[in-house]
């Protein structure tokens, strides 16, 4: 009952527009994010709403990492800056899937968000950087990379780069 | 469609005969139609049925002479037909995939001979900057199994569309439909225990022939049901092609699309028949064949029939790692319990009774391993860790169920995971044996579409109920391309009602996940009552 209550206090009264249930719905697909076309067809002006969504730390986390997901199909300036707040927030719920965004989206700037990521003492944090980075087919990535497989570092960030390495191609 | 049995190709579906063979020794891929019984059946034009290692095919004419790489010979029904130049390639020129004992035969410089890589395989290493254009339906790719004594960052790997296009010893594992690459038909065997201490019958020790394992099984008068379970006790691959007897079923078409979660599984092939209710009277009385693709030499099978369906549905959870949950306080967790009500009310609607709920810890290096999920291979092994969960037969009629901490899987949003639709039944302990969901919501209240409340507990219910609708066989009431499933008394939605005013939102298996979308028709609660995991 507590906890109710002050969900109540927290969330504003305000309802979201139809085209907001709209984009949560597409948005909540059980098995595969939508796709940029996908949302597009069905909701006018979706970017700034995924946005929304994407920021907004009090909605249901896979609401969330979907339309983390999603923003990768607006690579622009907006959505790094979007994908950077996030990262900077430590949010655990979506940090991972921010890393894989940026990835995608981003595949130049990555080396350098991703990177000190690797290095990280979180060391679940450590491993998405490398699934995210190891999808990055540039020669600064593998660079990076190939620091990260030195002997020096962990063996299960080595094991996780080839896992990663192998499930891309799958 | 339109080649004829010896053209080059790419694609089976350019060819009359159905199929393109795209191993190495048929270099630009061969038109044909495999596994012909006889000369009669290759007349695309007048050709002859030859066996070429394990691949059954119809070989095209010579017209008059054949393209480079075949040879025109003459077959035993006198026609002459174009079959692969097997003469012996000089060194340094086998390409990618071709049997090798030595790195000089190879074009790419590297033979793999280990054991695990029967008679050897011709490779490149380290592809991933000069490619395998050099050898045909070659791709450079991360090594797919193990390379004992060989370092390799990647490697060029002989792509295939099915198992005929690798040589004896290697299967095709998909990387994604219909492309796949040619690696040793070795993975791990299921670890199975003597079939003798199974409570129903475990037939074991079936020995494939030439890539083909055919399984004899009656169904007795009054069956409405049945399972019949494959599963390689050699881990080698398995892929169920038909069924034959009274009818004949095409296992990987629309209507028996048992293939495609077979691929996933590598070494479990499990049929649930019906699927629909529009299936119920092909349930017929009478002595039937399984046929299956497999080079497996200790293949084992169970079959149980059915002659009412089942309403009572047992359930075994795993804690695997998800933070603040474990089998000794789950069942006088509130979480839990919120989450298993909503379960039940669920099944309820279509007639299924959620009956015993076991719990169970994951073994602490599994949960440690597996608290967070980064790729699907993850899902389908955790299967190998479940165990019998009691020893009566009515135990082993459960469904397991997975409850990790999180996906973190880069390629893939997926917010809950079925191994198969339909997953593998009264077998526990081998690969997708159950259902993986995300725990981390449990216990938590957040903000929904709408600015309303969403409990982590129903929510997650609901995602949950959807994935065991996955492996009991329920497809998406529509899926997002339009098509629809099989069962007649779900609503389908049309493109103009996509997605807020579909008919069919508010069904558990509608494609987006909600709370509110908590009901079951009859025609699903029929597939599930027919499933044998379900009991009277």
């Amino acid at each position: 009952m507590k906890k109710l209550l002050l969900l109540t206090l927290l969330f504003p009264a305000t309802a979201l527009a139809d085209d907001d249930s709209t984009l949560s719905r597409l948005l909540l697909a059980h098995h595969d994010a939508p796709t940029r076309a996908q949302i597009e067809r069905h909701v006018e002006a979706p970017k700034p709403r995924l946005v929304a969504i994407a920021l907004d730390a009090r909605m249901f986390p896979p609401l969330r990492k979907r339309a983390i997901a999603v923003l990768a199909a607006w690579p622009d300036a907006e959505v790094e800056a979007t994908y950077r707040t996030l990262l900077a927030r430590r949010d655990e719920h979506v940090m991972h899937h921010v890393t894989f965004a940026v990835a995608r989206a981003f595949p130049e700037e990555a080396p350098s968000i991703l990177t000190p990521l690797m290095h990280q003492t979180d060391r679940e944090l450590a491993l998405s950087a490398v699934d995210a980075l190891v999808r990055v087919d540039t020669a600064e990535a593998r660079s990076q990379l190939d620091a990260v497989v030195d002997p020096s570092l962990s063996a299960t960030i080595q094991a996780a780069r080839r896992r990663a390495e192998k499930i891309q191609r799958r | 469609m339109g080649k004829i049995d010896g053209d080059p190709c790419i694609r089976s579906d350019e060819c009359s005969g159905g199929y393109c063979v795209r191993r190495g020794e048929f270099p630009g891929g061969y038109c044909t139609q495999i596994n012909c019984a006889s000369d009669a059946e290759c007349t695309r034009p007048e050709g002859a049925c030859l066996q070429f290692d394990n691949l059954r095919f119809c070989a095209g004419a010579c017209n008059p002479t054949c393209r480079a790489g075949y040879a025109c010979v003459e077959a035993e029904n006198g026609v002459d037909v174009c079959v692969p130049d097997l003469e012996e390639p000089p060194p340094l020129d086998r390409p990618t995939g071709a049997a090798c004992t030595a790195n000089n035969e190879c074009r790419g410089g590297l033979c793999l001979r280990h054991p695990g890589w029967p008679d050897g395989y011709c490779t490149r290493r380290n592809c991933e900057n000069v490619g395998c254009n050099d050898s045909p339906s070659s791709e450079c790719i991360p090594p797919l199994a193990e390379t004992p004594g060989v370092t390799l960052s990647s490697m060029c790997t002989l792509t295939c569309g099915d198992r005929s296009d690798c040589r004896a010893g290697y299967a095709c594992v998909l990387l994604t439909p219909g492309i796949g690459v040619c690696i040793p038909d070795n993975a791990d065997a299921p670890p199975l225990d003597a079939p003798a201490s199974y409570p129903f019958d475990l037939t074991c020790g079936l020995a494939s022939t030439n890539g083909a394992l055919s399984i004899p099984f009656t169904l007795p008068p009054n069956t409405t049901s049945f399972a019949i379970t494959a599963v390689a006790r050699d881990g080698r691959y398995l892929l169920p092609r038909q069924v034959t007897g009274p009818q004949t079923w095409d296992l990987d078409g629309a209507d028996f699309r048992y293939a495609e979660t077979a691929r996933r599984l590598i070494n479990v092939a499990p049929l649930h028949v019906p699927l629909t209710p529009l299936h119920a009277d092909r349930v017929i009385a009478g002595d039937y064949t399984l046929e299956i693709e497999t080079a497996s030499q200790d293949a084992c099978y169970y079959l149980f029939t059915e002659v009412a369906p089942g309403n009572l549905l047992d359930i075994n959870i795993y804690y695997t790692g998800v933070a603040g949950y474990s089998a000794a306080t789950a069942p006088n967790n509130p979480d839990i319990n919120a989450m298993l009500t909503k379960i039940g009310t669920i099944f309820a609607t279509g007639g299924i009774s959620l009956a015993t709920v076991r719990h169970f810890d994951s073994p602490p290096g599994v949960s440690s391993a597996n608290r967070i999920i980064r790729n699907f291979e993850q899902i389908y092994q955790l299967g190998l860790t479940t165990q019998n969960p009691g020893p009566n037969l009515g135990d082993r009629f459960s469904l397991n169920i997975f409850i990790v901490q999180e996906f973190r899987v880069p390629d893939s949003n997926a917010i809950g995971v079925s191994p198969g639709a339909p997953g593998v039944t009264a077998l526990h302990g081998v690969r997708g044996a159950g259902v993986v969901m995300e725990g981390a919501y449990l216990g938590q209240v957040f903000m929904g579409p709408n600015g309303e409340v969403v409990q982590g507990n129903e929510i997650s219910a609901t995602i949950l109920a959807h994935e065991v609708g996955h492996f009991l066989g329920l497809d998406h009431t529509t899926e997002q391309s339009g098509a629809p499933d099989m069962i007649p008394d779900t609503p389908q939605c049309s493109a103009g009602q996509f997605p807020d005013n579909c008919p069919d939102l508010g069904n558990l298996m509608f494609p987006f996940a909600s709370p509110d979308n908590d009901a079951l028709t009859a025609g699903q609660g029929y597939v599930i009552g027919a499933n044998p995991v379900t009991t009277e």
